[in-house]
C-alpha cells in the first residue's frame, strides 16, 4: 500500500500515520455526506414536492451564515481537533434525534433534513480542511493535500453508489441510511481520536485567520471589493455561478421526482447521478483539466463550466426532459469541483494575501449565500406566477449563463492586467501559491518580470518559482547568473540545478569565484549533477585542488549536498583550509562562512566543536552566523557556556538565543538556573528569558513561570516581556493565573512600598535624584502590572490603556482609568486601581497601609531600607541623599559604601563623604568664627 | 565632576535629556569625557567633522555662522546635536567666551548604548518629536 502511494504522492517517513488517519477520516466524511445527499433530495422531493424547494434555498442561505460564525468563533477559544470532535459527535446525536422524527412524517422533518445536510456539508468540509492545516505546514500540505482531495473523490462516489446500491438491492428503506451514517460518524469521531500530532503553533496561528470577525470585517471587504473592478468581477462570476446552478438543481429535482415519485426508486437514481458526477469530475480533472488550462489558459478554466451548461441550458429549452435535464445538472456538477474550482482559485492568484484573505472569505460566503437566497426567492415568485415554470426557468437560467460568459471573458483581461501589477508590486504570496508554467499568460508575465530589471521583483519571482518545473523559463534564469545581486544569482542557480534539459557549464562556472559562500557551494553542486563525469569524481578533483577557496566550496558542497550514509569529509580537510587561509581578507570571510555553513553537516562531533568554538569569536559577522546557525543544526553540548559567555557581548545577541533555544526543552532547566544565578552577570541574566522565546511551549511557560520571580526588578521585566511576547503570538499558550496574580500582588506591594519612601522625601534634598529615581522606579514598576495583566487580560487593550495612563491628555488618562476600573475582576482590581486612580498620593498611601500592611517610616529608616534592598541605582541615589545632617548609623553606611567593591556605590560614598566633611567644616569654621566675632 | 551621579545630575538638565530615566542617564554618564577650554579657544568650527557631542557645563560660549556673531550660550547646553546625529559637518563654529567645562559623549559610544537601550531611543524620540513640534508651531505663525 505504502509503496503504491508513494509512486504517486510524496509522503515522508514520519508522515503515514496522520497522512493514513486524514485520508480515512475524510473518506468516511464524504461517504456519510454522499450517503444522506440521496436520502435527503428524495425524502424532501417525495414528501414536500419540488415546489419547496425554493423555500429550503432561502431557509439555508439564511442559517448558514450564523452557523459558519457560531464554529469560527468556537474555533477561536478552543483546538480544532476538539471542536471537530464536539461537532461530529453533537451531528450523531442530531441524526438520531432526526431518525425519529421521521416517524411523525411530517413535511417540515423533511424541510429541516434538507437545511441539515446543508449545513453538515458545509461544516465538515470546513473543518476538516482547517484540521488539515493545523496538522500539517505548509510544505506539506503542497505534497499532501491532493491525496486528501483524492480521498474525497472516491469517498464521494463510494457514499452515493452505496446509498443507491443498498436500497436497491437491500430491504433497508431510505429512512434507515440514516443509521448507517451514524456508523460511520462514530467510527470518524474514533479515527478523530487517534491523529496524532496536531501542529500546535498552526493550529495556533491558523485560527485567527481562518475566523470570520463579522462586523468589523465585513464594512471593509464590501469596501475592498465594490473599489476593484477585479474583484467585482469575480463577485459577479460567483454570484451568477449560485443562481444557475440554483436553477439547475431545482430543474433536476422536480424533473426527477416527475419520473421517479417513490422514495426508494428516487433515493436509487439521485445516489447513482451522485456517484456518476463524482466519476466524471474525477475524469475531467485527471483528464482535461491542465490540457485546457495549457491551451486556453485562465478563460478556459472559468468559462468551461458556462459554455457547458450553456448548451445544456439549449438542450432543455428545446426538449425539457430529464435526460435534457441530467446532462445540464451533470455537467455543471461534474465540472463544479473540478476545473471550475481551479478556474476560480487561479482568479485569486493575482490578488494580495491580504486582501485575498479579507475578500475570499467575503465572495465565497457573502456572495454565494446572497445568491443562493435571491434565486430562492425569483423560483418562488415563478411558482407563485405559473404551476410549472420550466420553460421559463431555463430562458432565465440561458440568459444568467450568457452574463456569467461575459464576466467570464471581461474577467481574463482584468486578470493579466492585475497579475502583472501584483508581480510589479510583489503582492504575490511566495507561500500560498504553485504557479503553472503551462499557462500561457502566467509564462510570459513571469518572463517579463524576470526580465523587470526591478531587483526586487526579480527576486519576488524567483521566490514564486520555487518548487515550479522552470524549464519553461530557463533561458532567463541563465542571464540572470550574471546579476550584480547576490540574491538573484543564488536564487537563480539553484533553480537552474533542477533543470535536466539543459546544461550551461561555462556559464555557471563562472560563478565559482563570486563573492557569495553560498553560490561557489551551488556552483559546485550544479558542476557535480550536471557533468557527464561520476559526480563524486567531479568534487574530489575540486577537493584535491591547492586552491583553498575551491576545497572549502567543495567541501560545503559535500557537506550540504552529500548522501546522509557518508562518513562525511575528511576532518583533516578542515584543518588544511583553516591553516592555509590566503592573506586576502574578503577571500578569508568567504572561506570561513563557507566552512562554519559546512560544519553545521559534518557527522564528527568533536571536530565541529573544535572550529566552531574558534569561528564564533571571529569579527566577521556572517562568518559568526554561520557558525551558530550550524551550533543550532548541531546541537552541540560543549558549546552552551560559550554561547552564555557571548550573551554578555551583546554583539549577537538575538542570533545566539536563537541558537541555544534551538537546543530543545531539555536545556531550558539549565538556562532557567543560569538566570537564577546571582554569580553571573547581569546584562546575561537579563538576556537569558529571551531564549525562551524561540521554544514557544508549555514547558517555556512553567519555567518563565518560575522565572518572574526574580528578585531583581529589571529581571522581573524581561521575564515579563518574554511571557508577553510568547502570549501574544501564541494566545493558546497561557501562563499559570494564579501565578501571575501572586507576582502582580507582589509587585503591588513593592509600588506601595516605593511610594512610601517617595512620600516622606523632603523636595529639598540634593537635587532631589532620589525622588526622580524613586519616581521612575514606581513607574517601571506599573509598567510591569501593565504587562502582567496583560497576561490574563486582552494585551492589546492593556497596552493602550497604559499609554494613555501615561499620556499627556487628560482626557485619554481618565478614559484610561474607567475602562481599568471596569474591565478588572475584583481581585486585581483591589491591587491596580488604586495606583492608577485619579487621587492624591496621601490616599493612594492609605490602600497601600491597608494592603499591605506598609508600616509608616521615618528618613532615615526609608533610607536604610534602600540600603537593604536590590535595587543598585535606588542604593546609589540613596547613598547621595545622606546628606551632613543625617544620623550618624547613615553616616557609618556611608561610610561601608566607600569600601564596596562595587564601584559605583564605592564613589558615590566617597564623594559624599567629603562633600558632609566640607559642609561639616565649613559649618564648624562658621560657629567659631561666630564664637569669636 | 568625577562621579556618575553628579554626572547624571547634570545631564537631566540638559533638554536633550530631559525625556531619559536617571539610571539611563547613568550609561550616558559612563562614557562622557570632562574636559575644560579656556577664554578664546575653538570648540569646534563650521565644516568641521562631527564626531562628538558637547555638553557645556559651565561658562559662555559664542556661536558664529558665516563670520557672523550669532548667540551666546551659558552652560549648561548641548552642543554640536544636529551633526552628532546625522553625521553631517558642523554647522556652526563655537568659540569660548569664558573659561569653559565641558563633557563630550563620542559618537560611536554613544550609538552602541543606544543599539539595545529602548527606553533611551525612547527618551531621545520624545526631544526631537518636541522639536519639530516648536518647528512647526513657528512656521505656522509665520504662515
Amino acid at each position: 500500500m505504502k509503496k503504491l502511494v508513494s509512486i504517486f504522492y510524496d509522503v515522508r517517513e514520519n508522515e503515514w500515520k496522520p497522512v493514513f488517519l486524514m485520508v480515512g477520516l475524510h473518506f468516511l466524511l464524504m461517504v456519510v455526506l454522499y450517503f444522506l445527499k440521496p436520502a435527503r433530495d428524495s425524502l424532501f422531493l417525495v414528501e414536500t414536492g419540488p415546489d419547496q424547494l425554493p423555500i429550503v434555498y432561502i431557509v439555508l442561505a439564511l442559517v448558514s451564515l450564523p452557523i459558519t460564525y457560531l464554529v469560527s468563533d468556537v474555533l477561536a477559544r478552543f483546538p480544532t481537533r476538539q471542536v471537530i470532535g464536539y461537532v461530529l459527535g453533537f451531528l450523531t446525536l442530531n441524526l438520531m434525534l432526526l431518525r425519529w422524527l421521521f416517524l411523525f412524517d411530517h413535511p417540515l422533518i423533511y424541510m429541516a433534513f434538507y437545511i441539515w445536510v446543508g449545513i453538515f456539508g458545509i461544516l465538515v468540509i470546513s473543518l476538516f480542511w482547517l484540521l488539515a492545516n493545523s496538522i500539517f505546514d505548509a510544505a506539506q500540505s503542497k505534497r499532501l493535500f491532493s491525496l486528501l482531495t483524492l480521498a474525497a473523490i472516491v469517498g464521494s462516489i463510494f457514499g452515493s453508489q452505496a446509498s443507491s446500491l443498498v436500497v436497491s438491492y437491500t430491504p433497508v428503506i431510505t429512512e434507515d441510511l440514516l443509521y448507517i451514517s451514524i456508523g460511520i460518524l462514530c467510527f470518524a469521531v474514533l479515527i478523530l481520536y487517534f491523529i496524532p500530532g496536531v501542529n500546535s503553533e498552526n493550529d495556533r496561528k491558523g485560527r485567527p485567520e481562518s475566523r470570520i470577525t463579522g462586523n468589523d470585517k465585513t464594512p471593509s471587504a464590501v469596501k475592498t471589493v465594490v473599489g476593484s473592478k477585479y474583484q467585482l468581477l469575480i463577485a459577479g462570476i460567483i454570484g451568477l455561478t449560485t443562481i444557475a446552478t440554483t436553477f439547475t438543481d431545482y430543474q433536476f429535482k422536480a424533473l426527477s421526482f416527475n419520473a421517479y415519485p417513490e422514495t426508494e426508486n428516487l433515493t436509487a437514481f439521485i445516489g447513482t447521478f451522485y456517484a456518476g458526477i463524482s466519476l466524471a469530475s474525477l475524469g475531467i480533472q485527471v483528464l482535461f483539466s491542465s490540457g485546457i488550462i495549457k491551451k486556453f489558459g485562465v478563460a478556459g478554466a472559468v468559462l468551461t463550466r458556462p459554455l457547458g451548461m450553456m448548451l445544456g441550458g439549449l438542450l432543455m429549452a428545446v426538449e425539457p426532459v430529464l435526460a435534457s435535464v441530467v446532462l445540464l445538472n451533470g455537467f455543471d456538477s461534474a465540472t463544479r469541483y473540478s476545473i471550475d474550482k481551479t478556474g476560480r482559485e487561479l482568479l485569486f492568484l493575482p490578488l494580495s494575501q491580504h486582501i485575498k484573505e479579507r475578500t475570499k472569505l467575503f465572495i465565497d460566503l457573502f456572495v454565494d449565500r446572497f445568491s443562493r437566497g435571491l434565486s430562492g426567492a425569483i423560483l418562488l415568485l415563478l411558482l407563485y406566477m405559473m404551476e410549472t415554470p420550466i420553460t421559463l426557468i431555463t430562458i432565465i437560467l440561458l440568459f444568467t449563463i450568457a452574463c456569467w460568459i461575459f464576466l467570464g471573458y471581461r474577467a481574463k483581461k482584468e486578470y493579466i492586467d492585475t497579475f502583472r501589477t501584483s508581480l510589479q508590486r510583489m503582492l504575490v504570496d511566495t507561500d500560498s501559491i504553485e504557479l503553472d508554467l503551462n499557462e500561457p499568460v502566467i509564462l510570459k508575465l513571469i518572463k517579463e518580470s524576470l526580465q523587470s530589471g526591478n531587483d526586487n521583483q526579480v527576486l519576488h519571482t524567483l521566490i514564486l518559482l520555487e518548487n515550479t518545473d522552470v524549464e519553461p523559463v530557463a533561458g532567463e534564469l541563465r542571464v540572470l547568473l550574471n546579476h550584480p545581486n547576490t540574491e538573484i544569482r543564488l536564487n537563480a542557480l539553484k533553480l537552474l540545478q533542477s533543470v535536466e534539459s539543459v546544461h550551461w557549464l561555462e556559464d555557471v562556472k563562472n560563478l565559482l569565484n563570486d563573492d557569495s559562500p553560498e553560490i561557489r557551494v551551488e556552483t559546485i553542486y550544479y558542476l557535480c549533477i550536471h557533468s557527464n563525469d561520476d559526480p563524486s569524481s567531479v568534487i574530489q578533483s575540486y577537493l584535491k585542488t591547492n586552491q583553498p577557496q575551491m576545497q572549502s566550496a567543495a567541501l560545503g558542497c559535500t557537506c550540504k549536498h552529500g548522501e546522509q550514509d557518508d562518513d562525511g569529509p575528511d576532518p583533516k580537510l578542515f584543518d588544511d583550509i583553516m591553516n592555509n587561509l590566503p592573506d586576502d581578507e574578503k577571500e578569508q570571510v568567504v572561506i570561513k562562512a563557507q566552512l562554519a555553513d559546512a560544519l553545521g553537516f559534518v557527522k564528527s562531533r568533536s571536530l565541529a566543536s573544535r572550529h566552531l568554538s574558534n569561528l564564533i569569536q571571529d569579527s566577521n559577522r556572517t562568518v559568526v552566523t554561520k557558525a551558530l546557525q550550524s551550533i543550532a543544526k548541531l546541537k552541540l553540548d560543549r558549546m552552551v557556556p560559550d554561547l552564555l559567555q557571548m550573551l554578555n557581548t551583546k554583539k549577537f545577541t538575538p542570533e545566539v538565543r536563537e541558537t541555544l533555544g534551538s537546543y530543545g526543552n531539555d536545556y531550558l532547566t539549565l538556562y532557567k538556573s543560569k538566570f537564577l544565578d546571582a554569580s553571573l552577570p547581569l546584562m546575561v541574566r537579563k538576556q537569558i528569558p529571551g531564549i525562551f522565546y524561540h521554544r514557544p511551549n508549555e514547558t517555556s511557560m512553567r519555567h518563565l513561570e518560575d522565572m518572574i520571580e526574580a528578585d531583581e526588578p529589571d529581571l522581573r521585566y524581561h521575564v515579563i516581556k518574554t511571557l508577553n511576547k510568547i502570549h501574544r503570538e501564541y494566545p493558546g499558550l497561557e501562563p499559570n493565573r494564579e501565578r501571575v496574580y501572586s507576582c502582580l500582588r507582589s509587585e503591588s506591594g513593592n509600588y506601595f512600598n516605593l511610594l512610601a519612601i517617595k512620600a516622606i522625601q523632603p523636595e529639598s534634598r540634593p537635587n532631589s535624584i532620589l525622588l526622580k529615581a524613586l519616581s521612575e522606579k514606581m513607574d517601571q514598576t506599573l509598567e510591569r502590572m501593565f504587562r502582567l495583566l496583560g497576561l490574563i487580560y486582552n494585551q492589546k487593550d492593556l497596552y493602550s490603556s497604559y499609554l494613555a495612563l501615561k499620556s499627556i491628555s487628560r482626557d485619554k488618562r481618565s478614559a484610561a482609568v474607567e475602562f481599568i476600573d471596569n474591565i478588572l475582576d475584583p481581585k486585581d482590581h483591589k491591587l491596580v486601581f488604586p495606583i492608577v486612580d485619579d487621587i492624591s498620593e496621601e490616599k493612594k498611601m492609605e490602600t497601600g497601609y491597608e494592603l499591605f500592611n506598609i508600616e509608616k517610616v521615618k528618613y532615615d529608616q526609608a533610607l536604610i531600607k534602600l540600603f537593604n534592598g536590590n535595587d543598585r541605582w535606588l542604593k546609589t541615589c540613596a547613598i547621595y541623599s545622606v546628606s551632613p545632617v543625617c544620623p550618624a548609623t547613615l553616616q557609618e553606611r556611608v561610610e561601608t559604601y566607600t569600601k564596596s567593591d562595587d564601584p559605583l556605590y564605592r564613589e558615590t560614598a566617597r564623594m559624599v563623604k567629603q562633600r558632609n566633611q566640607r559642609y561639616n567644616g565649613s559649618e564648624k569654621q562658621a560657629n567659631e568664627n561666630h564664637q569669636q566675632s | 565632576m568625577k562621579t556618575t551621579i553628579e554626572r547624571v545630575i547634570f545631564l537631566q538638565s540638559i533638554e536633550l535629556f530631559a525625556d531619559i530615566q536617571s539610571e539611563q542617564l547613568a550609561q550616558i554618564a559612563g562614557i562622557t569625557d570632562y574636559f575644560t577650554l579656556s577664554k578664546d579657544e575653538v570648540l569646534f568650527t563650521k565644516g568641521e567633522k562631527s564626531q562628538h557631542l558637547y555638553l557645556l557645563i559651565n561658562g559662555t560660549v559664542n556661536v558664529t555662522r558665516n563670520g557672523e556673531e550669532n548667540k551666546e550660550f551659558d552652560g549648561p547646553e548641548a552642543l554640536g546635536v544636529w551633526g552628532f546625529f546625522d553625521d553631517g559637518d558642523r554647522l556652526l563654529t563655537i568659540t569660548c567666551s569664558a573659561d569653559c567645562q565641558f563633557l563630550r559623549i563620542d559618537r560611536l559610544d554613544f550609538f552602541d548604548l543606544l543599539e539595545d537601550r529602548v527606553h533611551l531611543s525612547r527618551g531621545l524620540l520624545k526631544y526631537f518629536v518636541k522639536r519639530i513640534r516648536k518647528l512647526i508651531e513657528v512656521s505656522d505663525e509665520v504662515i
